[in-house]
């Protein structure tokens, strides 16, 4: 099953829509973009290594599917991604809590949620939270433009693409070693890149749309991914 | 003001002024005051108009006051050399000196204030 | 897939943004960012030169803010004056966002090139400032964001004015205060909602109101003036062009722009300043420094005359 939503459904709609299907399709694109960021967090903020990290997020999505928490967003006060921070924020607060108390009692609790003792601003793990955000956008996206490219028939370019943009992103390889690489002319090299970044943008465009719960907060997040200092 | 006009009235001014100043430095020509001052105007009206003429000639400050410096001691010469009509005294250098300032001085205004006539087409 | 990495991250956020301008240009580095769009240099293959190409950041930025950048294009193609950037081409790209394309200013910002020189060299970029806003106001377009940031100084000497991306046309001032349809049609803020720079916003820009006219600018103008002069001792008459430039009220600043840069001039002349009520002592002094050569000329003549006044006496 598609993670992406046919049609432009506004994310609150889609979340608390009566049709399972589309209910579905759209908690697991939340899961699938905001997973990645939320096992940072609770790995910079509570000190968790990476098992137990996952394994509480993987609670978090759980209580909140089960809590119906998602849908209860009101987009009226600020952007889904905000949104999603304060309930986990709340979510790990609670589970520190109770596992002090349950400390206190003697028992064992399932995941020690200890608060890190670095100095960590309630910045820096925003700040966390939005770059693991947009790199899952971008990976999320990704994959789109490879299941595009693969029914397309198109794998060199989806190759050529990943090997300029992604794999040598620290140092991009030459447009002649690559099509030496792929044994297709220079010129092909370009108009392969040309094509994958112009399809890459549709689908970030794509991803971040199915995110959000209205244009307004599709053209925030846009700037705030695209709309950085050079 | 173009510069002919400038030093005209310029040398005419300072000359009226010139020839009043020669109560306070010589008291005793009070009687002959008004050909006094007529004449230092007169020589005034013409040394200036002279100098505003080579003001329009040749723009070059140093030149101006030169030429202003020279036409006022020219002017003033026959005046510095003609005794007093009444005591026969002579004020050579009471009227070559101050005489020469002036043209000094109406050069340098005709080379720094007077506006440039309009190139001719 | 591989988790990507921080430098795949930056270099795919890169190329989603880098517009696509087709054939005719090639696009480098991005050279600034603002709350329209990105501006990048670009090589237009045609004419092979350097250009400032300009271009929303998503095709989806609402309506009035591509309109907005349309509006922008417009008004600088109506504008020509050397102080005023000249536009090249303008159009939509490949995916659908509008764009338009610039003279390149290789140069400096004129906040950055006014801590190298000094006061009087300040004041005659100021005026080439003004010049190009005045050159703006006679054409009937109000920029409404000048600021030290949106002046360039290009490699040549040129004061050159940016970033008019918040103009108006006096027309559609005018006529928006006599209630007509509101101007967020021709993508512009509404009524109401506040354009330009906190610092440099006259009151009567950062309430909203309707009634704005050239004399904004004039505000801006005295508050680009008061951050040049710094905070180094200003001489009084200056401080007077910038108080009254900044006049709370509109109707007390100068009517235009032309008449306060005649006052930043006349200053730079040495002559008096409609601004500053001098004193006779300060008049007299202006007028020694302006005619010093006389004055001294003048005192050596009397010199000389009380001299021979002594001599004679002696």
């Amino acid at each position: 099953m598609s993670v992406f939503p046919e049609t432009r459904v506004s994310l609150v709609v889609a979340l608390s829509s009566d049709d399972p299907s589309m209910r579905a399709r759209a908690v697991d694109l939340v899961v699938s973009a905001y997973r990645a960021p939320v096992v940072a967090v609770l790995r910079r903020q509570w000190s968790l290594d990476l098992a137990d990290a996952e394994d509480l997020a993987h609670d978090f999505f759980a209580h909140a599917l089960e809590r119906e928490w998602l849908s209860r967003y009101d987009r009226t006060r600020g952007r889904f991604r905000t949104f999603l921070r304060s309930c986990l924020q709340d979510f790990a607060t609670t589970a520190h809590e109770a596992a002090n108390r349950l400390k206190r009692g003697g028992h064992l609790i399932a995941v020690p949620l200890e608060e890190s003792t670095a100095t960590v601003t309630e910045a820096d793990v925003d700040r966390l939270f939005e770059q693991e955000w947009v790199r899952s956008v971008l990976t999320l996206s990704l994959e789109r433009l490879s299941a595009q490219c693969a029914a397309a028939g198109r794998q060199a370019t989806y190759d050529v693409f990943v090997a300029h943009d992604v794999e040598g992103a620290d140092d991009p390889p030459r447009y002649s070693d690559l099509a030496a690489r792929f044994g297709i002319p220079v010129t092909q090299v370009a108009n392969y890149l040309h094509w994958a970044r112009g399809r890459f943008r549709g689908h970030v465009l794509d991803t971040l749309r199915a995110l959000t719960a209205s244009d307004s907060e599709f053209r925030d997040e846009a700037r705030a991914l695209l709309g950085r200092e050079p | 003001m173009n510069k002919p006009v400038l030093g005209l009235v310029a040398g005419g001014v300072l000359g009226i002024f010139d020839g009043l100043t020669a109560l306070v430095s010589a008291p005793e020509v009070a009687p002959q005051i008004a050909g006094i001052v007529a004449g230092s105007m007169g020589k005034g009206l013409v040394a200036g108009i002279l100098i505003g003429w080579f003001a329009r000639k040749v723009n070059n400050l140093g030149a101006g006051i030169a030429f202003g410096l020279v036409m006022g001691a020219l002017f003033a010469l026959p005046f510095a050399l003609m005794p007093d009509p009444t005591t026969g005294q002579k004020y050579f250098w009471e009227i070559l000196i101050p005489g020469s300032m002036v043209g000094l001085i109406v050069g340098f205004l005709t080379q720094r204030y007077g506006t440039a006539a309009l190139a001719k087409r | 897939m591989k988790p990507l990495t921080d430098a795949a991250v930056a270099r795919l956020r890169d190329a989603v943004d880098r517009p696509d301008a087709g054939e005719r240009y090639e696009i480098h580095e991005l050279l600034g960012r603002g709350g329209m769009g990105a501006v990048y240099r670009a090589t237009d293959r045609v004419l092979r030169r350097d250009v400032a190409l300009k271009v929303l950041t998503t095709e989806l930025e609402s309506g009035d803010i591509a309109r907005r950048l349309e509006r922008e294009a417009r008004v600088l193609a109506s504008l020509e004056h050397p102080g005023i950037v000249a536009i090249h081409d303008a159009g939509t790209l490949g995916d659908g966002r509008p764009f338009y394309t610039m003279r390149l200013v290789r140069g400096r910002r004129l906040d950055e090139q006014s801590k190298r020189e000094g006061r009087g060299e300040r004041l005659r970029r100021f005026l080439g400032v003004c010049d190009a806003v005045s050159f703006a106001h006679s054409a009937g377009v109000i920029h409404r964001d000048l600021k030290p940031a949106n002046v360039m100084i290009g490699e040549f000497g040129e004061v050159l004015v940016l970033d008019w991306g918040v103009a108006k046309v006096a027309a559609e001032l005018a006529s928006a205060g006599q209630g007509a349809p509101s101007p967020a049609a021709d993508g512009d803020t509404g009524p109401g909602v506040a354009v330009g720079t906190p610092g440099f916003m006259a009151p009567e820009q950062s309430s909203g109101a309707e009634s704005v006219d050239g004399r904004a600018d004039v505000f801006a103008l005295g508050a680009m003036l008061r951050t040049l002069l710094g905070t180094e001792k200003v001489p009084p008459p200056l401080r007077a062009i910038v108080f009254r430039a900044t006049a709370e009220s509109a109707s007390g600043r100068y009517p235009t722009v032309d008449a306060l840069a005649s006052d930043v001039r006349a200053w730079l002349d040495g002559a008096a300043v409609s601004a500053y009520a001098e004193s006779p002592w300060e008049r007299a002094l202006r007028f020694y420094r302006r005619n010093s050569a006389l004055v001294l000329l003048l005192l050596a003549y009397l010199t000389v005359r009380l001299f021979i006044l002594w001599w004679r006496g002696v």
